[in-house]
């Protein structure tokens, strides 16, 4: 039985394809990188949770296995799951269950979507990730990720100083 | 001030929405099981009798599946280990397992398998490394497999003794090139044209933080009726006496199976003398003969001058506290030559670097004169671990070295190493082949040390073997060896067998296991087999036998002894001599592999019912029929080595945080009894700037003393609350998936906050370094509250085992840095504090990546 097989760049393109598919990439902090490399993949092989590639020629091939096992262990990592969790959950998996696994986090990440875009419209609050800025030792300015000031940039540092003033 | 980019940071509300959402997903696709791992409890009981110890292993495999399962486990069994039992235990029946040729074994598992049977198969991959599958086990059901097998105890004849269980194959280095075909095993490492069964050896290994939960009991009986002196074990053990002896087991029952159990043990009177135990099964006379050697006033022991090579494995595996163990071991046998000896010493990791003395350009051996000596040293210190395990290349450099180099001397080479490679067999043949590299004495060192390879590795060479466990204290478990290197008492044994009935005396034709006996080495017994060639009839076994030894001592003059056979009926002795001439077999075979000599290996061993590596123990539970229409095969990962340092799997050493040992560039792990454990689970301001410590100290001059022996066992085993993933949430929890609108800048334990302030404290650091001399004050209280905080954070996070690691990384350095800031020492000595400081944040940084799985653990930059 002939099988698709991929290089290790072809996976990762795929495994990429697969995640913004779903729209993971373009959330948090990318803590997540979505390229597994050579020496990645290898460290996935040794914990069990990627099967050993295929060797064909001199060249290592994957297929449509890994390419579920590597989806699910980055789908769990987006979820900030320690590689730990991630192991036990993975394990010992079958194909179908994999896929199971991920179509459920998929769903769920759409639903969790979908509420905060319905509680933002309630609240007028589009993001949810603000940044903070160290000013000096314990001062510190929060600021909304996609935050963009309508004022001069003189005005905005007044406003600043204002809200310090009342401070101290 | 300028920004960097330890200043921005997002704000966690988010990814703390993701964990719980990861949760909830993860636990509604697999919530009934666990986990799915098979293997449920192992039991080693051990029982030393004779200087032999009769070792059971029960393993029971557990299906948490809803569908059939195989159970599929790599591990391991004492280096030379004779199995003579295996059985599989399925409710109340017990199924025996009969040793086949191991194809035919193979394919008689898979039938049963097909029709519906359970059946398991035990098979041996090397020395001391084995693979046991079970299959057909029902959905909720546990079959158990049991193996029974003989080692002969290693002991002194100062009456000490010592009995090593290993629970764990570590990972080994693998080289060569990956093979384009289906790899042979289940392993995750690829066959390859060096290692073509790579996959067979290499077991998946558990992440650190996933308990596999594998229930460990281990105990051994000793029937003594003296007392016993200087007792010691790995583990925290009890021990109480009963009629008989004495029993030892864990205290502990979540022992992690990660490092092998030692038991040494002194007896306090004890009469060891030369012995032969021999039995008389059906006519054939099998024998062990225990010699002891002549002890001879120190002036007799004549010895000549030696030319040592050092080989000390420098690779990744040997990383942190193992890597000083093994320095350190080195730098004692160094210290044994004498002026007129000469040394060289190769690191090798993927390379070998060869010590130079002086300017010399020039490889050569050196004079162990005072100054070579102290070179030598100062070479070791220098050491660090990294890259591979090509110990075959350092072995043929060192020949190449001993052929072109030594002359006129007695050629030595010691090896220091854990062992850890997987192309043992081409290893093992070098050896056999290369004369030229002299006497081969090897020291592992390791928690779970590759005893299979390095005591072949010995006796093929010649010499002799010991292993350390890392952080034990060494001066004495190499007194012997360092006593032995290169000087054997007696050489060139023969043996021979008499049979005196009455008025005749003959002698008969006998094996012998090994073939080339062993030299006799000072207050070391050496034991050997042999079988009678002939099958004596009902009336021809009459009389005594006798077993005479000749040799030669170091000074030329004659070694003879005769001792008298002792008769019994012992089955074990002829167990065990099947199991030495196998081994001698196999090292026959792996020089010149014909189909007579295989024959003749899977003959003896199916005749003798003892494993060997042509053959398979194989066990069919015909009884019943099992339903089902998948079988799913799953391989049970094991945990990476105890002390393995940059490995997921290795737990910290517990530091001792009141003296840190400085030592540059490297982390230095004085262990201590409390343990970095227990301290952070109580959350107390002080868990970085903890009681107030010395100064720092200077420097050790030489490598650096070598911990408590207590030390590295008495580290704590991890606690199964903080061991497990996050908590479930309850379904309430769903709730928290809902926005909400104002994030709280402070998520106490959160990752984040704690990346947040390493950054922070690195920034500070950073700071510090530019400004000094001035702002010393503000940095310093600065510093003390990010620290403070850091430590409140970590002790607050529910990853606080995992963690563990961070605070004994920081403690040390950001005290001393704190009093020398406070003491307003020269900033000339704050500097490398701070730099001291800010490499151990990178550390720590690292160890967050690694935990959550972004970064790899240093351990996989250069493969093993």
């Amino acid at each position: 039985m002939k099988t698709t097989d991929y290089s290790l760049d072809e996976l990762a393109a795929l495994v990429k394809a697969r995640l913004s598919a779903v729209g993971q990439l373009d959330i948090g902090d990318n803590r997540v990188s979505p390229v597994p490399d050579a020496r990645t993949t290898r460290y996935y092989t040794s914990i069990g949770l990627l099967d050993r590639p295929l060797i064909v020629g001199r060249q290592a091939r994957y297929t449509e296995r890994h390419l579920l096992q590597l989806v699910a262990i980055k789908l769990l990592q987006y979820l900030s799951l320690p590689l730990s969790t991630i192991q036990s959950r993975l394990y010992g998996l079958s194909e179908i269950e994999l896929a199971a696994l991920i179509e459920a986090i998929e769903t769920k990440l759409q639903e969790s979507r979908q509420e905060s875009a319905g509680s933002d419209g309630q609240f007028g609050r589009p993001v949810q990730i603000w940044r903070e800025v160290v000013i000096e030792p314990g001062l510190k300015l929060m600021v909304q990720e996609d935050f963009s000031t309508g004022s001069p940039r003189e005005a905005l540092l007044k406003k600043i100083e204002q809200a310090l003033s009342h401070l101290t | 001030m300028t920004a960097s980019k330890g200043q921005t940071i997002s704000l966690t509300e988010s990814t703390e929405r993701l964990r719980s959402l990861g949760q909830l997903t993860c636990f509604a696709a697999g919530r009934e099981k666990e986990h799915r791992l098979p293997l449920a409890a192992v039991d080693i009981e051990a029982k030393c009798i004779d200087r032999a110890a009769h070792v059971s292993i029960r393993q029971t495999y557990q299906n948490n599946l809803s569908e059939l399962m195989e159970a599929v486990y790599i591990f391991p069994m004492a280096a030379g280990a004779c199995v003579t039992r295996f059985e599989m235990i399925v409710g109340e029946r017990r199924v025996k397992g009969l040793v086949k040729e191991r194809a035919a074994a193979r394919a008689e598992y898979q039938e049963a398998l097909n029709q519906g049977h359970r059946a398991s198969l035990l098979e041996q991959e090397r020395d001391n490394v084995f693979t046991v599958q079970v299959g057909n086990i029902m959905p909720g059901e546990s079959v158990a497999v049991e193996i029974e097998y003989v080692e002969l105890l290693s002991y002194f004849s100062d009456g000490s003794c010592s009995l090593r269980l290993p629970t764990v194959v570590p990972p080994r280095y693998v080289s060569g090139e990956p093979l384009s075909r289906d790899s042979v095993g289940v392993g995750v490492s690829p066959d390859t044209a060096v290692v073509p069964d790579a996959s067979r050896i290499s077991p998946p290994l558990l992440v650190d933080g996933f308990d596999a939960r594998v229930a460990l009991s281990i105990s051994v009986s000793l029937p003594v009726d003296a007392p016993l002196k200087s007792f010691s074990c790995s583990q925290h053990a009890v021990s109480y006496a009963f009629e008989e002896g004495v029993k030892v087991s864990l205290s502990r029952e979540d022992e992690v199976m990660d490092r092998d159990f030692v038991l040494n043990w002194r007896q306090a009177k004890d009469q060891i003398s030369s012995q032969v135990n021999a039995s008389l099964l059906s006519g054939k006379l099998t024998g062990m003969v225990t010699v002891l050697p002549p002890a001879l006033p120190e002036e007799e022991n004549f010895r000549s001058a030696r030319d040592v090579i050092f080989l000390l494995d420098r690779s990744g595996s040997m990383s942190g506290i193992k890597m000083d163990s093994a320095i350190r071991a080195c730098s004692i046998l160094l210290n044994t030559l004498e002026s007129r000896d000469r040394f060289a010493i190769g690191a090798f990791d993927n390379i070998v670097e060869w010590f130079r003395a002086g300017r010399q350009r020039k490889l050569c051996f050196t004079r162990a004169d005072n100054d070579g000596l102290s070179q030598g040293d100062q070479f070791l210190r220098e050491i660090t671990a990294r890259g591979g395990t090509e110990l075959f290349q350092a072995l043929q450099d060192a020949s190449t070295m001993m052929q072109e180099h030594s002359s006129g001397r007695q050629p030595v080479l010691v090896i220091v190493t854990d062992g850890q490679v997987a192309d043992e067999s081409r290893i093992l043949k070098l050896v056999q082949n290369r004369l030229g590299l002299g006497r081969v004495f090897c020291v592992g060192v390791d928690t779970s040390v590759n005893e299979g390879l390095l005591k072949r590795l010995a006796n093929l060479g010649g010499g002799t073997s010991v292993s350390v466990s890392p952080g034990e204290s060494l001066e004495h478990a190499l007194t012997a060896i360092g006593r032995e290197i290169g000087a054997p008492l007696v050489t060139d044994i023969s043996v021979s067998l008499q049979q005196n009935t009455g008025a005749a005396a003959r002698v008969m034709e006998i094996e012998q296991a090994p073939s080339r006996l062993l030299d006799l080495f000072e207050g070391r017994p050496t034991t050997f087999f042999f079988g009678s060639r002939e099958v004596l009839a009902e009336g021809e076994s009459a009389g005594e036998y006798s077993v005479s030894l000749k040799g030669r001592f170091a000074d030329g003059s004659s070694f003879i002894q005769e001792i008298p056979v002792k008769l019994s009926g012992e089955a074990v002795i002829g167990k065990l001599f099947a199991r030495h001439y196998l081994s001698e077999l196999e090292d026959q075979y792996r020089l010149n592999n014909t189909s007579t000599l295989r024959e003749r290996m899977i003959k003896l061993s199916v005749d003798s019912q003892i494993l060997c590596r042509l053959t398979a123990y194989l066990a069919v539970d015909k009884e019943e029929v099992v339903s089902g229409d998948s079988l799913r095969q799953i391989v049970q990962p094991v945990a990476a080595p105890a002390a393995w340092q940059g490995f997921a799997g290795a737990p910290a050493p517990a530091a001792s945080w009141n003296s840190p040992v400085q030592q540059k560039g490297r982390l230095s792990l004085q262990a201590g009894a409390g343990g970095a454990y227990s301290q952070i689970q109580d959350s107390d301001m002080d868990m970085i700037f903890g009681q107030v410590g010395g100064p720092s100290q200077p420097m050790p001059a030489s490598p650096p003393p070598a911990p408590k022996q207590a030390s590295l066992w008495g580290a704590p085993a991890r606690s199964r609350e903080m061991a497990e993933p996050p908590e479930i949430l309850p379904a309430a929890a769903c709730d928290a998936l809902a926005p909400c609108d104002s994030p709280a800048p402070g998520d106490v334990g959160s990752i984040e906050v704690i990346s947040r302030l390493l950054e922070e404290l690195e920034s500070r650091l950073h700071e510090l370094q530019s400004a000094l001399p001035s702002k010393s004050e503000s940095c310093r209280s600065e510093i003390e509250r990010l620290a403070r905080e850091l430590s409140e954070k970590l002790a607050a996070t529910s990853f606080a085992f995992e963690l563990g690691r961070l605070q004994s990384l920081l403690r040390g350095p950001l005290n001393d840095l704190r009093q020398a800031l406070s003491r307003s020492v020269a900033a000339s000595r704050i500097r490398p504090l701070v730099q001291e400081s800010l490499t151990r944040l990178t550390e720590a940084k690292g160890e967050i990546a690694v935990w959550k799985g972004e970064a790899l653990p240093d351990f996989w930059s250069g493969s093993i």
